[in-house]
């Protein structure tokens, strides 16, 4: 999953969108894709945004440029 | 013969300079030349004419020439304005002059006025040759043609460390309502003067060593003057962007000054805030497209859960009944005993039909960010395949059941 780049996950949500709006879709297949959109939205929320503690040390560490490369 | 009174030399240089005085055509005329060795002492300011052989480059004429203190400044301002360049070395101008002669510094061009218009002239001039020649090149559009990465939030900055335009990008950048993510790292080089072109070109070989850690690149400098821009019109340095690997912004200037690099950038904005907002416009259509694509999924699973809902409501409708009737049909036969048995499986099935239900709605509700994981979940399967009509069991089928806790098996009849 961390290696899984934000496009690829887009482009699996899609694909996932596409499979549940078919006729194709069994009881296994709603269970095991809705699992899986879950937790494709969470990472690419999570590779989005930052959560308050890491915002906290990023402005940290601008008031304090040496601390930068 | 007697020999003729011989003059003193202050008496020749003093003849001479009362000459260039009334002499015709010489004062305050309008001259074209290159300036060399501008330089400031005190208020004033001195520098060489030369007049440059267009195809050789060699000088065919030179004169030494001054700008006095009670012009210079202002002179020097509105020149600046103009050009986005304070007088200096290696620039076309067309100044007013009129030829001076002391007697001890000799001869000397006396400026008193200045033509922005014909050094910007020369500038444009110069920069459609930059241009054309990038074009000839093949490589004046390859920046600009790079592909940007899905939401760009690894940030190489040039800019001078501490300066105001920086300090308005970072903070814009990090105090985004939406909380994306960024990080930055910056590349320091002082944007203005000589040295401008070669500061930003160490920078992006300092960037390019390192290019995969980043997904662009941000050229800033504070507004303020809009001196020193004719800095960035640097053959050198706008080919090093437009070759450069990653999509470069530049935001270095307001919206009428213009440079070359704006012809080779992947993006040009006014402003260092202009580019933390194109930036942060970014992140924030990629978040729309989640929150999109996260309400077309509960959507869909929703739809399907009413699906398998309603089926199931016909089943349950149908049981009692088919149960009903078999109960009586076989009741003679088997014996009271079977009755338990038979409404008990009846019940036994009508249960397992509706934990299913709540395990699909248990996994829908985690795509809904309100509800709860834990309302139970069950998959009916045979032959470790989901089943979705009775008629997929048929008797003496073995039939799985998954549960929150656990597998139920069990042979249909």
């Amino acid at each position: 999953m961390e290696n899984q780049s934000f496009n690829d996950s887009l482009a699996e949500l899609e694909k996932i969108l596409a499979e549940l709006r078919s006729d194709q879709c069994d009881v296994d297949t709603l269970a095991a894709r809705t699992r899986r959109a879950v937790e494709l939205l969470t990472f690419c929320r999570s590779r989005l945004t930052t959560t308050e503690q890491e915002l906290r040390s990023i402005l940290a560490t601008l008031q304090n440029p040496s601390d930068q490369q | 013969m007697t020999a003729p009174q011989p003059l003193t030399l202050l008496e020749l240089n003093s003849r001479i300079s009362r000459l260039l005085a009334t002499a015709p055509g010489i004062n305050n005329v309008w001259i074209m030349a290159e300036t060399s060795d501008v330089r400031r002492s005190g208020p004033h300011c001195y520098l060489e004419l030369i007049d440059k052989d267009a195809d050789t480059g060699t000088p065919r004429a030179r004169a030494r020439a001054t700008i006095w203190g009670s012009v210079f400044p202002r002179l020097n301002d509105t020149f600046a304005a103009a050009t986005g360049s304070p007088i200096t070395s290696g620039i076309k101008v067309m100044v007013l002059a009129s030829a001076t002669f002391h007697p001890v510094y000799g001869l000397s061009l006396n400026i008193t006025a200045i033509n922005p218009e014909y050094t910007l002239g020369d500038l444009l001039r110069r920069r459609r040759e930059m241009i054309a020649r990038l074009r000839a090149e093949g490589i004046l559009e390859l920046n600009r043609q790079l592909a940007w990465p899905a939401v760009p939030s690894r940030i190489a900055v040039i800019s001078a460390q501490g300066a105001a335009g920086y300090g308005d990008f970072i903070n814009q950048l990090y105090t985004n309502p939406h909380r994306l993510r960024f990080t930055t790292r910056l590349f320091p080089a002082a944007l203005q003067g000589r040295d401008t072109a070669p500061a930003i070109i160490d920078a992006l070989t300092r960037i390019a060593e390192s290019d995969e850690q980043f997904d662009c690149v941000v050229i800033i400098r504070g507004g303020g003057a809009t001196t020193d821009l004719a800095s960035f019109d640097d053959y050198s340095l706008a080919a090093h962007i437009a070759l450069f690997p990653l999509p470069v912004i530049v935001g270095i200037g307001h919206e009428r000054d213009i440079t070359l690099l704006d012809y080779v950038a992947n993006l040009r904005v006014k402003t260092p805030t202009a580019a933390a907002e194109w930036l942060i416009a970014r992140g924030a259509d990629a978040l729309g497209r989640l929150r999109t694509l996260a309400s077309d999924i509960l959507d869909a699973a929703t739809t399907r859960l009413s699906t398998a809902h309603r089926r199931l409501e016909y089943i349950a409708g149908q049981l009692p009944a088919l149960a009903g009737a078999a109960i009586t049909r076989n009741a003679i036969r088997i014996g009271p005993a079977a009755d338990d048995t038979l409404t008990h499986a009846v019940a036994q099935v009508l249960r397992r039909r509706a934990d299913r239900l709540d395990a699909i709605a248990a996994i829908i509700d985690a795509l809904s960010p309100q509800a709860t994981l834990r309302r139970g979940f069950s998959i009916t399967r045979v032959d470790g395949h989901a089943i979705t009509s009775p008629s997929q069991a048929p008797p003496g089928a073995t039939i799985t059941t998954t549960l929150a806790s656990g597998i139920l098996t069990s042979v249909s009849r």
